[in-house]
């Protein structure tokens, strides 16, 4: 699976959890775009594949709070 | 340290009009995320639970983003704790316009400090302008974006020094 795929499947779960997944697919898509266009996973160099996860991981971390207040 | 608010329309150059560009946008979608949003890869998402003693919980770094040049390739999954270990004054010094959004107010400010790069035997003074205010990303409760960035005067600065000491500053 590559990135994009992955990432459209993570962007679906997400949307599940929280009313705003719509926001979440926007985000996502719009964070990879920052990356000259690339989509495939050996396309990313191993310090931006890390940047995306954490920014990823710490976003749902603040999702959640902002979910419950 | 300084930090001094100031009206976004008197903010010069280009970083000046760039923190106009990002508050007119939040103005039209009433603070609400969209893709096009300007500026999306120099700004930083922050919890909305803002103590006013310590920067919030970081979620969103982008990847242009002056606190991540700062950080050096430092960033984990608390991107908060990292800058405080860093550099405690700063941290302190800054956290009060995050609490102040988080109550609603649309922080604009000029943040003037000095900084001792690592083997630097005088100071220099760094400026940058920062822009924070409430973004809703669909949940009910919202987060804070923050844009910063350098002011003309400290671009300037930034083109005579080879090193990234004026890194420091944020």
């Amino acid at each position: 699976m590559d990135l994009q795929a992955f990432l459209n499947e993570e962007a679906e779960c997400y949307a599940d959890m929280f009313d705003g997944g719509l926001v979440i697919r926007g985000f996502i898509s719009t964070m990879l775009e920052g990356y000259d266009g690339k989509s495939d996973w050996q396309e990313f160099t191993p310090q931006e594949r890390d940047e995306i996860v954490m920014n990823c991981h710490r976003m749902i971390e603040l999702l959640r709070q902002a979910e419950e207040g | 340290m300084h930090i001094k608010r100031v009206d976004p329309a008197n903010m010069k150059g280009l970083a000046g009009q760039q923190i106009q560009d990002l508050d007119a946008f939040l103005r039209h979608t009433s603070g609400t995320f969209r893709p096009d949003m300007p500026l999306f890869h120099r700004v930083v998402f922050t919890s909305i639970n803002a103590s006013g003693d310590h920067i919030p919980q970081i979620g969103y770094v982008g990847k242009e983003s002056y606190i991540k040049e700062i950080m050096e390739g430092q960033f984990g999954s608390d991107f908060a704790s990292a800058i405080r270990n860093q550099d405690p004054r700063f941290d302190e010094a800054v956290a009060g316009g995050f609490a102040r959004a988080a109550q609603g107010d649309r922080v604009f400010e000029l943040v003037e400090m000095e900084v001792t790069p690592p083997g630097a035997l005088q100071n220099i003074p760094v400026s940058y302008y920062r822009l924070i205010e409430r973004l809703w990303l669909g949940t009910p409760h919202p987060v804070l974006v923050n844009l910063t960035l350098p002011t003309p005067a400290q671009f300037r600065e930034h083109l005579l020094l080879p090193d990234k000491a004026h890194l420091l500053a944020n």
